[in-house]
């Protein structure tokens, strides 16, 4: 469903050691190792202000690193970030915004109608409603639905399940598999057990 | 290239559906049409004082408009989309630079000649006066988004890209009121047409090193 691109021609390799990170001044976490490769999916668990989101920006190439080293892939239009933030403009309607991205980071050249990506996260019926009055869970699927527009490689989605109901979580699910089988990359942050992941990395076990 | 004209036209379109330039057109008209009441009937002093007047409330009216270039994207993590793109972030930045040149500035400097009738301009001028206001319209946009994207993140940013923007206008307003000044006394083409290119070579250095410093500005404020 998602699109028909193969990622495996190049071998992705994302592989962290002793990763450590500040944020002014404040020690966020230490001593992280992870190897991740093409087709593998990870979940990120730690406490409330563990340092989830900023792992996952670091990795995104959004913020800087303060020791250890990260090998990763260079290029930026390799990666989709998913963060808190939505990135809708809530005056416009859902389907300008998903048209506003899918060229923007696909260059149009998704070869899914936005209709169609639209019927396929469930919101397919406020394709013209301004974006402002859809409830929380439509705007994340609306937000994920980026992921189906370009077709890039690395996933690094923050709390993807916010806001989302049973259907909701089951399409993500499924995306994520097919995106997997493509032998994509996901790197997630989450509270929930999320139904894809293939491994676990826990960040701060320790209360600072 | 294809981020570059998608992000040219949500910003247009953002700016025409959010009514940001009737919002600054309606300031530049309150805030002229104020200035007779205050002064009282005099018309000498009045076309005397219109050329500073016109440039000080322009210049104004686009400061109000300044917060909205990177405040919404910051906010609803558009900017880090706009990390994750092929697309140099200084590219990025001349287009939204572009655009609210379009979107805002333009149809502000394109109205502004109505107010001149106020401040008793004659008919004759008015299409000089347009010319002198449209030449310094580009500096106003990307000098103004350097101030927006160093004050970016800071709370009421609007008020402290005022703040830092102002002092660089301050070319602009000298030698476009100047230019008005020779245009309402009547003097020849020739002696105004000076300040036009002055006003655009401004323009076009702001234009160069305004997305340059916006892209600076906004990265380290994310870092």
């Amino acid at each position: 469903m998602i699109n028909t691109y193969n990622f495996s021609q190049s071998d992705i390799l994302i592989e962290g050691k002793s990763l450590t990170c500040h944020r002014s001044a404040r020690l966020v976490f230490a001593g992280l190792d992870f190897t991740m490769k093409s087709g593998m999916a990870m979940m990120v668990q730690g406490a409330n202000g563990a340092g989830k989101t900023t792992l996952l920006r670091v990795i995104a190439g959004l913020l800087p690193l303060s020791g250890g080293s990260l090998k990763r892939p260079e290029t930026a239009s390799l990666y989709h970030y998913l963060g808190h933030q939505n990135a809708l403009k809530k005056q416009k309607t859902v389907k300008e915004n998903l048209s506003f991205w899918a060229e923007f980071h696909g260059n149009g050249a998704s070869r899914i109608s936005t209709t169609d990506i639209l019927q396929a996260a469930g919101i397919g019926g406020l394709a013209d409603m301004k974006t402002a009055a859809l409830s929380s869970g439509q705007q994340r699927r609306l937000a994920l639905t980026r992921l189906m527009v370009a077709p890039r490689p690395i996933w690094l989605l923050d709390e993807p399940l916010t806001g989302l109901d049973d259907n909701g979580k089951d399409w993500l699910t499924d995306m994520a598999r097919a995106h997997l089988e493509q032998k994509g990359l996901i790197i997630a942050a989450s509270h929930e057990q999320l139904a894809f992941t293939t491994h676990d990395l826990k960040i701060g076990g320790s209360k600072r | 290239m294809n981020s570059f004209i998608a992000l040219i036209r949500q910003d247009i379109a953002l700016a025409w559906r959010q009514n940001s330039a009737g919002l600054s057109i309606s300031f530049f008209m309150i805030a002229v049409a104020l200035i007779p009441f205050g002064l009282g009937p005099d018309l000498k002093l009045l076309r005397d004082i219109a050329p500073g007047l016109v440039w000080v409330a322009l210049l104004l009216a686009v400061l109000l408009s300044l917060e909205s270039i990177f405040q919404a994207d910051l906010e609803d993590g558009s900017f880090d989309q706009y990390l994750l793109s092929d697309t140099p972030l200084e590219i990025l930045m001349l287009a939204k630079g572009l655009a609210h040149w379009v979107g805002v500035v333009l149809p502000l400097v394109l109205t502004a000649p109505l107010a001149g009738l106020l401040l008793n301009i004659d008919t004759p001028s008015l299409l000089p006066v347009c010319l002198i206001l449209l030449a310094g319209s580009p500096a106003m946009s990307f000098l103004g988004m350097m101030g927006s994207a160093l004050a970016a993140g800071v709370s009421r940013s609007g008020l402290l890209a005022a703040l830092m923007v102002m002092p660089l206008y301050v070319p602009v307003l000298i030698f476009g009121s100047s230019a008005l000044s020779q245009i309402l006394k009547g003097a020849a083409t020739g002696d105004w047409i000076n300040a036009v290119f002055l006003l655009l070579s401004i323009g076009g250095a702001a234009l160069f090193f305004g997305p340059l410093v916006a892209a600076a500005g906004l990265r380290a404020f994310l870092k």
